[in-house]
């Protein structure tokens, strides 16, 4: 099923994923790790909630692991890349070498896209890492600020790289019959303007150059120095954070760009209740009324233990029609 | 003659290199490390933290910067006796549980340094248990706790709940900071201070242990 934003009414897609463990009994680490839990799962939540659409389980760590970097998992908790040890140009050459395309857990969340794809009809979205992310997984975050100021020749280096492996990924979950793939890129969030356009948005464009109008950017926490500077990726939407005021960027960005957000997954979502959830859902709907191209979502992944109910009152509150 | 200017601004250029050279000759010609580290290094980043405050700078720039400070402090180290490092106190400093993102952490650990602190990094991901362990063996003067995301931040309370349990509340005060820490939130969890960046994290740490 297609994305199509064309029937005047917003889209609800809420960020799901870790708060189905709950209904499916199972653990994050059997999700991230298990195609037939994940989804079982994501089955459940979308016969629970019947959103719009649906996105696999977020996981940071999928293309890292896949360069070979180990993971660490716990049970109910996100996966972490171990030791950040792809630190020099000669890593990069080794790991390189040794890249085969699609690799590690790769096919678990290709084969669940393919699956909600044929079984489902509603919108089927996908992640991938975005390129300034990906290399501070495999070099460390701070390791890497070092040396795009220093050393930043290096960086490009390790970003041509990592672009063509998330490109190889994105092309293969969009074969798999993805809607939507949202390139998750919350590092950048620390960047300059400049320093964003220089190593991380010059990369989407690339990635949205050679694959196509079917990409949407998403960075989290407060993404409003830098809005402009994703938008002009070329990227098809934006899926962004609480701490970014909707209605403002719907002024700053094109129109035809997609916007995607955005209520807080913590206070609203994790720590309200079912009055509160349905009062803030109100709010924003009311505020992005007659925007065009706005998909309600949650302003994040939401957490692992996110009140089912509260999921409930955002999806009633969100069906019901605007005064 | 090396002036406090120049040294201030090879801080806020976060010019490593330059900062050695201007560090030595100073050293070389009398100057005393500890007006370099008060007078030069310490106000070069207070810049910095300026910088940042206002959208000039952001966390790459301030690394470089943290990084050129730190050449200065490890220069002039030797030469400072604990009381003229004015041995400001101890902290126990951490990324809260759940959170794997310690470069805020790195930097407040730094600057603490820097501003004669003694300081004991547990790392990132540290489970309250083990702040209290620390703060309790190392009789620690400040617990300073960091978390990047809105989940994770969530850890603080209950690390200061473990610190309250412990029964060592009034023995230490407790710091927290981190892009989604708020002054509110602090006092929700009843933090004694909260600070917005790395420089004034300084401030705060002195203010809470009555240093001027």
């Amino acid at each position: 099923m297609g994305l199509d934003l064309s029937a005047g009414k917003s889209l609800v897609i809420p960020l799901l994923g870790a708060p189905g463990v709950k209904l499916s009994k199972t653990t994050l680490r059997e999700n991230l790790t298990n195609e037939r839990i994940q989804l079982k799962t994501l089955e459940l939540l979308i016969e629970k909630f019947k959103p719009d659409g649906i996105f696999p389980f977020m996981d940071l760590t999928v293309e890292a692991e896949a360069l070979g970097l180990e993971v660490d998992f716990a049970d109910n908790d996100n996966p972490s890349i171990r030791n950040h040890c792809i630190k020099t140009i000669e890593n990069l050459k080794s790991i390189r070498r040794r890249y085969k395309g699609i690799s590690g857990r790769m096919p678990i969340f290709l084969n669940i896209v393919e699956n909600l794809a044929k079984n489902f009809s509603l919108i089927v979205g996908a992640y991938v890492i975005g390129p300034f992310t990906l290399v501070g997984e495999l070099m460390g975050l701070e390791n890497l600020c070092l040396n795009l100021m220093m050393k930043p020749a290096s960086v490009y280096k390790f970003l041509d790289f990592v672009t063509r492996v998330i490109k190889d990924y994105a092309y293969a979950l969009l074969t798999a019959g993805a809607d939507i793939v949202i390139i998750l890129e919350p590092s950048a969030v620390i960047l300059s303007p400049r320093h964003f356009e220089e190593f991380s948005g010059k990369y989407i464009s690339h990635l949205v150059s050679d694959l196509g109008t079917k990409l949407m950017l998403r960075i989290c926490g407060n993404s409003n120095h830098i809005l402009k500077q994703m938008s002009r990726t070329g990227i098809m939407g934006l899926s962004v954070d609480s701490p970014v005021n909707l209605k403002e960027t719907s002024n700053i960005v094109s129109e035809d760009v997609i916007l995607m957000g955005n209520l807080d997954p913590i206070k609203v979502f994790l720590q309200s209740n079912p009055e509160e959830i349905a009062k803030a859902t109100r709010i924003l709907l009311e505020e992005m009324k007659g925007i065009r191209n706005f998909i309600l979502s949650s302003g994040c992944d939401l957490p692992i233990n996110t009140p089912l109910e509260n999921i409930e009152a955002f999806m009633f509150e969100a069906r019901k029609p605007l005064q | 003659m090396v002036n406090f200017q120049e040294i201030s601004e090879a801080v806020v250029a976060g010019n490593a290199k330059k900062m050695k050279d201007l560090v030595e000759q100073a050293l070389k010609e009398g100057m005393s490390p500890k007006d370099i580290l008060d007078k030069a290094l310490i106000p070069g980043m207070a810049i910095v933290g300026e910088k940042f405050k206002i959208g000039e700078y952001f966390i790459p720039e301030v690394l470089v910067a943290a990084r050129a400070m730190n050449a200065g402090v490890k220069l002039i180290e030797p030469f400072l006796s604990q009381v003229e490092k004015g041995y400001a106190g101890k902290v126990v400093i951490g990324t809260v549980l759940g959170d794997i993102h310690d470069i805020g952490k790195n930097l407040v650990a730094i600057m603490l340094r820097g501003a004669g602190f003694q300081v004991i990094d547990l790392g990132l991901n540290v489970p309250p248990e083990k702040f209290v362990e620390k703060a309790k063996s190392e009789s620690a003067d400040i617990v300073a706790m960091s978390a990047l995301l809105t989940t994770t931040m969530l850890a603080m309370k209950d690390t200061i709940y473990a610190i309250k349990k412990a029964g060592i509340k009034n023995k230490v005060k407790i710091m927290i900071g981190g892009a989604p820490v708020t002054q509110k939130y602090a006092d929700e969890i009843e933090a004694d201070g909260y600070a917005p960046d790395a420089a004034t994290a300084v401030l705060k740490a002195k203010e809470l242990l009555n240093i001027r």
